[in-house]
């Protein structure tokens, strides 16, 4: 496998056919390809009460401006975090092409995130019928897939492509998955040597 | 920890659904079956170990935005 450097003309909506947006989120759907480019405009919310209502969100990355809307439950948390139910993940040209995944609740946990796609072109990854099922998943609903980096102080940065977030933006439900049958590794250099 | 002894095709119930059943039991390893709802996440040990070491390291690295801004730089990469 070699390694790539940032590939950011995948960002471009025309390349990748059919980015969905969410609360002014980037959702880079490419499991099933059927859907098109849709908005999604009222994704259902567990929130109904107070839908819509303003956040800000302090990061390490920079202050972000959400809503209460955009609140993604991870019913299992996620490893390490295992307290930390509810997240959002911000987009900003500030950090682009990365979005910062930030946890609500629990312990604080914070991460740069960034599709897979952009680090690895051909990064593909299957769910299994047992993961499938607990996101929800109807036949033709896009995914959001994105990867944890981890970017140290002398540059070099790393892309967990082995265990993907993974957030199903119709239900709003996320998960980081492992899958059983991976061949990505947990530390996958984004830097071209 | 509770301990007990289970033969095969013998089970233990844990919670609300969950079972795990002893399937085979072989010279280097015993064959182990797992029933759980979906919303339960079933890994390996080691793995989940592993991915639980990066989500930390992930999690506390000390980068910031002009960090990264420098990083981007030196991979040669542009802002959309």
């Amino acid at each position: 496998m070699s390694h790539y450097a940032l590939n950011v003309q995948a960002l471009d909506p025309q390349r990748d056919n059919g980015p969905v947006v969410l609360s002014g989120v980037r959702f880079d759907a490419f499991e099933e390809a059927a859907h098109g480019g849709a908005i999604v405009e009222d994704a259902p919310s567990k929130n109904k009460d107070d839908a819509g209502s303003k956040m800000r969100v302090e990061t390490r990355f920079g202050t972000f401006d959400t809503d209460r809307r955009s609140l993604v439950e991870f019913p299992a948390g996620v490893p390490a975090f295992e307290q930390c139910r509810h997240f959002v993940v911000m987009a900003a040209p500030t950090i682009a092409p990365f979005q910062c995944l930030h946890a609500v609740d629990g312990p604080a946990a914070s991460f740069l995130v960034i599709s897979p796609r952009l680090v690895l072109p051909d990064y593909r990854c299957k769910l299994n019928p047992a993961d499938r099922q607990r996101f929800q998943v109807t036949e033709d609903a896009p995914l959001l897939w994105l990867v944890l980096v981890s970017l140290k102080e002398s540059g070099e940065a790393t892309a967990n492509l082995r265990a993907p977030i993974v957030i199903n933006p119709a239900r709003m439900i996320g998960y980081q998955v492992i899958p059983h049958d991976s061949v990505y590794p947990i530390r996958y250099p984004m830097v071209k040597e | 920890m509770l301990v007990v002894t289970r033969k095969r095709n013998e089970a233990i119930i844990i919670g609300d659904g969950i079972e795990v059943r002893v399937l085979r039991v072989g010279r280097d390893g015993v064959r182990i079956g797992i029933t759980a709802p979906p919303h339960v996440p079933v890994n390996r040990a080691e793995i989940y170990e592993l991915i639980r070491a990066e989500n930390l390291e992930a999690s506390n690295s000390q980068a910031t935005v002009g960090a990264l801004e420098g990083h981007l730089r030196r991979t040669g990469t542009t802002r959309t």
